[in-house]
């Protein structure tokens, strides 16, 4: 079991690349993950935050070692997965486990819940008598929220709630006791009703079953009620870093400025600044020169064309991609109330 | 005065023998010029309001009581013929998925144009051409895409083209059910901002649909809180979200992340929506309620008039007479 705080990371992940080759039309790689550095620490929830076509799916599953690695390194402690013999890989999957988005297309419905949390242990072989699986599927159903476990248990996926889903999702996850747990979007298909509660269920799982989460989501508003940590994504890079509170209280980079500027506040007296951003991301064709951003920042000088900025210090663990990084004066996005946490 | 004005609605689905009351008795007036949000969980009966509203309910579906009076006019009983006049004219529509909207193989544009030469005969080809080069700009897609297929747009274009789409029949009522539930938050900050926009330029009356507290708060004037199929609590968005009645409203309040009141301070509503084949008895949200008592399970509660324009249908109200909402 890692170490919490002070040892190294956890996961160390070096100049990943992870490079799609477009169908016909060779030498124009779609560029998913472009030269990233991240470091996870043990026992910490990092979220991962960006649109659609950020790279944040990607990057994730090439850590979980789901998307083949183009190039650079993918750590967990001394083993780079990425160098990582097929042999030795299935033992390296069990220590890390996934839930996805859409607990309505992640089963098959025709099995029943117990054999949807029990088939991670048949497949990885760690339980063979009948009365162990059911002891550790039901304490998986059990610590997912989904009790009495036995009755659950006997159900199928059609006669559950989204929500309740999600959770069997999860217990399908944690029954093999991971030590990263990597969750893509968990509850954006979710009510806005039932999130909440989805999401203090990752943070109580965490905590006691000592696991480190990497969590992503285009949502900041998600990430703030959970993040320790928050790494912002765009266009395959990283391009803010830093805890939640900075990262969301006093962002550094236009990009996650707006982010959260964008945030629907339930609140009709919130008046955040004005949106300047051009554009969706969607309509981004290409690789932007320079600072990927600057098509559509309304901070952009002539030089943001230029060089690709780095990651620079902007505070303590705070880091932000902007060469205007010290001299922008961003507004605050939202009326935001401070706590320790983080 | 009232645009759109919905009596004691209700809405029943036959499935499989039994019925299914998807909408049950449900009142609100949406004012001409105004912003309407109605809000409520999957399976509160929202979407079912809205296909009731555009007379678009399913084969086993219908209206079984309560009425739809849009313009002056009501709609209840109005024939397919009847409702062709209406819709896509003075009643616009958008929806979630704006793709499946749009016909993938035909130009943007021309799908634009169709319905204008078909609402308006008189109109030649190159006019109708015009008026959707000219929606298609005022929703914010540069000309040189008007011409391109939906594929070739983003999904934030695709609702923008959607929305120009709802718009062709110069609609004084438009009714959106969750336009931006399935976009990345900047682009659906963006729409909002549209739809903001619109309803000055072109004087809309917009119902809008939604599960989420958040999005509503800026756009709308008056907020519609509907659990379980029934109208539960009405007020302005500031009645709403400052001082909610109903303990369903505030819930669902409390559910959404609010950097206001700091982290980890959302929580979900325990349980889950009743089955609307067998609701409970009494007040719907009772088996859910922090601040249930005993009548609640036993009596449906009646309408309470609050100060202002807001009106709940909560026994902590006493018995409230009710309220002509």
């Amino acid at each position: 079991m890692p170490e919490r705080a002070a040892a190294p990371a956890f996961v160390t992940v070096r100049d990943l690349n992870v490079h799609f080759k477009r169908s016909r039309r060779v030498g124009d790689a779609v560029r998913a993950v472009d030269g990233v550095d991240l470091d996870i620490f043990a026992g910490e929830t990092l979220c991962i935050v960006g649109e659609s076509g950020s790279g944040k799916t990607t990057l994730v599953r090439a850590i979980g070692h789901l998307a083949p690695i183009t190039s650079g390194s993918v750590r967990f402690g001394e083993v780079d997965v990425a160098q990582l013999p097929r042999s030795e890989l299935r033992a390296m999957r069990r220590r890390v486990q996934y839930v996805f988005q859409d607990p309505f297309e992640s089963f098959d419905r025709r099995q029943s819940i117990f054999s949807i949390v029990a088939q991670p242990l048949r497949v990885h072989k760690l339980e063979a008598s009948r009365a162990g699986l059911e002891t550790r599927v039901h304490e998986a159903l059990e610590e997912c929220g989904l009790e009495p476990a036995g009755e659950f248990a006997k159900l199928f996926p059609h006669q559950l709630s989204g929500g309740q889903r999600q959770r069997v999702s999860i217990a399908a996850a944690i029954v093999l006791r991971p030590e990263l747990l990597i969750a893509d979007e968990p509850v954006s298909m979710l009510d806005v009703s039932v999130r909440s509660d989805i999401l203090s269920l990752f943070v109580r799982l965490k905590e006691s079953h000592r696991m480190t989460l990497l969590f992503v989501t285009h949502d900041l508003s998600v990430a703030w009620e959970i993040a320790d940590r928050i790494a912002v994504m765009y266009l395959g890079k990283v391009v803010e870093e830093g805890s939640a509170d900075q990262v969301i209280g006093r962002p550094a980079n236009p990009y996650t400025h707006a982010l959260v500027t964008a945030i629907p506040v339930p609140d009709p007296h919130d008046e955040p600044p004005e949106l300047g951003v051009r554009g969706d991301i969607g309509d981004i064709v290409g690789i932007p020169a320079g600072c990927r951003f600057h098509p559509r920042c309304p901070y952009a000088e002539d030089r943001c064309s230029g060089a690709v900025p780095p990651l620079t210090e902007v505070g303590q663990g705070h880091r932000s991609a902007c060469v205007r990084n010290d001299k922008l004066d961003l507004l605050p996005p939202h009326r935001l109330a401070m706590d320790s946490k983080g | 005065m009232a645009l759109l004005t919905i009596r004691d609605l209700t809405v029943e689905y036959r499935r499989a023998g039994r019925v299914i009351r998807a909408a049950d008795q449900v009142s609100f007036d949406i004012e001409t010029g105004s912003v309407v949000g109605l809000v409520g969980e999957s399976g509160s009966g929202k979407s079912t309001l809205a296909l009731a509203m555009m007379g678009l309910l399913p084969r086993n579906g219908a209206v079984t009581g309560g009425s739809i009076s849009f313009d002056g006019a009501e709609m209840t009983g109005l024939d397919e013929t009847g409702w062709r006049m209406v819709r896509g004219r003075r009643m616009g529509m958008v929806f979630q998925g704006a793709m499946n909207s749009l016909n993938p193989v035909r130009r943007v544009l021309d799908q634009v144009a169709e319905p204008i030469l078909t609402h308006e005969p008189d109109i030649s080809k190159a006019g109708a051409a015009e008026r959707a080069h000219e929606l298609l700009a005022l929703v914010g897609i540069p000309g040189d895409r008007h011409r391109a297929y939906p594929y070739e747009y983003s999904g934030g274009m695709r609702q923008r083209a959607g929305i120009a789409m709802a718009l062709s029949g110069r609609p004084a009522l438009l009714i959106a059910d969750e336009p931006v539930t399935a976009l990345d938050v900047i682009v659906q900050a963006r729409i909002l901002r549209l739809l903001e926009n619109l309803r000055e330029v072109l004087d809309l009356t917009i119902l809008f649909i939604t599960h989420d507290l958040g999005v509503v708060a800026r756009l709308c004037d008056r907020v519609v809180v509907l659990y379980a199929a029934r109208a539960v609590e009405e007020g302005t968005v500031e009645e709403i979200y400052d001082h909610p009645k109903h303990p369903y409203t505030r819930a669902l309040l409390e559910s959404v992340p609010n950097f206001a009141r700091g982290r980890g301070k959302s929580h979900g509503i325990p349980g889950t929506p009743p089955s609307l084949v067998r609701p409970p008895a009494g007040c719907r949200f009772h088996p859910r309620c922090p601040d249930s008592m005993e009548v609640c399970s036993i009596q449906v509660p009646g309408w309470t008039r609050f100060a202002g324009s807001q009106v709940a249908t909560c026994h902590l109200y006493g018995d409230g007479e009710r309220a002509d909402a």
